[in-house]
């Protein structure tokens, strides 16, 4: 019973995240707490996929990935699914960067070869 | 509670002062217009001046009053009346050689004029006969025509009417902008009050009002404001007992799961399984006590973005879920709180309407998601029920559609801590509609 009234008071903790975020465009990745921050200050919510593939873009900016990179970047190396869901949810998280950010292309599709995030990725 | 008390005058004594200062801002706007502006002028016309006004058409008073003549078909509508007016038609008739019968005066109302004996000097008039105010003097002309004179040129009212009036714009033009802020300062604490009263009926935890206004209204908010005090800590209480209560279940659930391995085969299967569901139970209610009492974590959040996510990892498990136009719309809010209250809309459309296709849309000022379903729906009677905690239409407690009847309870109560709301209505084209409403956010 304790338990429960203390964690009533309980105060969410900052921790140690300023280390574990990056900045892109305006934009700022929190990856401890799978957070997206538009350059306006909007926290837009990802799906754990989406989350997963754009923090491969941004630890890897501009350079061509291709699908079955991703998928092993994004995924994992087992990871069994077909090429077209991860083209679904590239276009998912495009258009959730695009509707929320300055309508700035990111992600550029390289035609026969995969995609690519075209901006530089700093980190604090 | 102890509040700060500012003082502040009671509003009887505010309307008492209010009336009170404007009848003497009134009386002073009257008092200094009377005195700076100069006396109006005295309409009097002597025989003289009439007699100039039919000799050249028209003329000029020594105060400034004009005349005019004109000739006219007809006389004058009255005849010649009282002995001043009569005195006044045979000097007339003196001076300009004609006839007394041939001088008609009418006078629309008789008026009394006190002259006083040094403004009778001033104007030269003592002692001679005069005509006070508007009047209608005729002339027979030899050809039986009537020649008419009377003032002329004036706006239709008497100078002591136009002072009158005069009086009356600038008393109402001065004090209209006191009345208006008076009115406003009066009447503000009383709005926020309401719209404190209808903001604790969504949200107990809202911040406390500021007690301002009158001492009436500072006493109204400072009770409104301890009653959403004792209601706050009212909730606060029976959540954190159910959750306590369903926190110390789960010691005896634990025991009890080591001690059926004593008991046969055949029943052990059946007690766990009747245990899986306690704990099921036990966990459901702590999670609702949690979220009931969490603390509110606020930052702006994109709501659509959160519709596509939720809906998305509803379709990879194979349910049939959509997101549908959803709109960008900003919100403040708990992205966590929200995203569960978006999941337990979800979850409900699917298990008991089979599909679920949701929206994000302005309306009225609010961000609103509806999510639809295609199942039969909810009677009308029974769709308050639904969000009392533990109730569950369905009353056969099947294990397949499972729950605890929290979702909705839990729903509400984190909508409501953002200062909006769910609610259901039945779509006319089948199927049960949620709405959660989000007040947007501001900039």
């Amino acid at each position: 019973m304790r338990a429960v009234l203390r964690r009533r008071t309980e105060i969410a903790t900052e921790g140690d995240s300023l280390a574990a975020s990056c900045e892109f465009a305006g934009w700022r990745l929190d990856l401890v707490r799978h957070e997206l921050k538009s350059p306006h200050g909007v926290v837009v919510n990802l799906t754990s996929g989406e989350f997963s593939l754009l923090r491969a873009f941004v630890e890897r900016p501009r350079r061509v990935l291709t699908r079955d990179q991703l998928l092993e970047l994004a995924r994992g190396p087992e990871s069994e699914a077909f090429d077209r869901a991860i083209d679904v949810q590239i276009s998912r998280l495009r258009r959730k960067l695009e509707n929320s950010g300055d309508g700035q292309e990111l992600i550029r599709t390289v035609r026969n070869e995969g995609y690519m995030f075209t901006v530089k990725v700093t980190r604090p | 509670m102890n509040l700060k008390r500012p003082w502040a005058a009671p509003l009887f004594a505010q309307v008492v002062g209010l009336v009170i200062a404007t009848l003497a801002a009134s009386q002073l706007c009257a008092v200094f217009i009377i005195l700076s502006l100069p006396p109006p002028t005295l309409e009097i016309y002597t025989v003289a001046d009439v007699a100039q006004a039919v000799r050249l058409d028209a003329a000029t008073t020594h105060e400034g009053n004009k005349l005019v003549a004109r000739i006219s078909d007809s006389a004058p509508a009255s005849e010649t009346q009282g002995f001043r007016r009569r005195a006044f038609r045979d000097d007339l008739a003196r001076t300009l050689s004609v006839a007394p019968e041939d001088i008609v005066i009418s006078q629309p109302t008789t008026r009394i004029l006190v002259l006083h004996s040094s403004a009778a000097k001033r104007l030269a008039v003592e002692d001679q006969p005069i005509l006070y105010g508007p009047f209608k003097l005729g002339l027979r002309q030899r050809d039986g025509r009537w020649l008419l004179v009377q003032p002329g040129g004036g706006i239709g009212i008497d100078a002591w009417q136009q002072r009158l009036l005069l009086v009356f714009a600038v008393t109402a033009a001065a004090l209209a902008p006191l009345a208006w802020w008076f009115a406003r300062r009066m009447a503000a604490p009383i709005a926020a009050l309401a719209a404190g009263a209808e903001r604790l009926g969504r949200d107990p935890r809202a911040p406390p009002l500021e007690p301002r206004g009158s001492a009436e209204v500072i006493a109204a908010v400072n009770a409104f404001n301890e009653m959403q005090e004792r209601l706050r800590r009212h909730v606060e209480y029976r959540t954190t007992l159910v959750g306590a209560i369903a926190h110390d279940l789960r010691t005896p659930l634990t025991r009890l799961r080591f001690r059926i391995e004593a008991v046969p085969e055949a029943l052990r299967a059946k007690l766990s399984s009747d245990i899986d569901e306690m704990e099921a139970m036990v966990s459901a209610t702590m999670e609702f006590a949690r979220e009931s009492a969490k603390p509110r974590v606020h930052g702006k959040l994109e709501i659509a973005s959160l519709v596509e996510t939720v809906m998305d990892e509803a379709e990879e498990t194979g349910a049939d879920a959509a997101a549908l136009n959803a709109e960008r719309l900003v919100v403040d809010g708990d992205p966590m709180g929200l995203k569960r209250v978006l999941e337990n809309l979800v979850n409900n459309a699917l298990k008991f309407g089979g599909r679920a296709r949701a929206r994000a849309l302005t309306r009225d000022g609010m961000a609103v998601v509806e999510v639809d379903d295609d199942g039969p729906g909810i009677p009308l009677e029974y769709m308050e029920r639904a969000f009392e905690p533990f109730h569950r239409l369905e009353t056969s407690r099947s294990r397949d559609t499972g729950g605890l009847g929290l979702g909705l309870a839990v729903a509400r109560a984190i909508a409501r801590a953002h200062g909006g709301d769910v609610t259901l209505s039945n779509r006319a084209e089948g199927g049960l509609r949620a709405t959660l409403t989000l007040p947007l956010s501001v900039s």
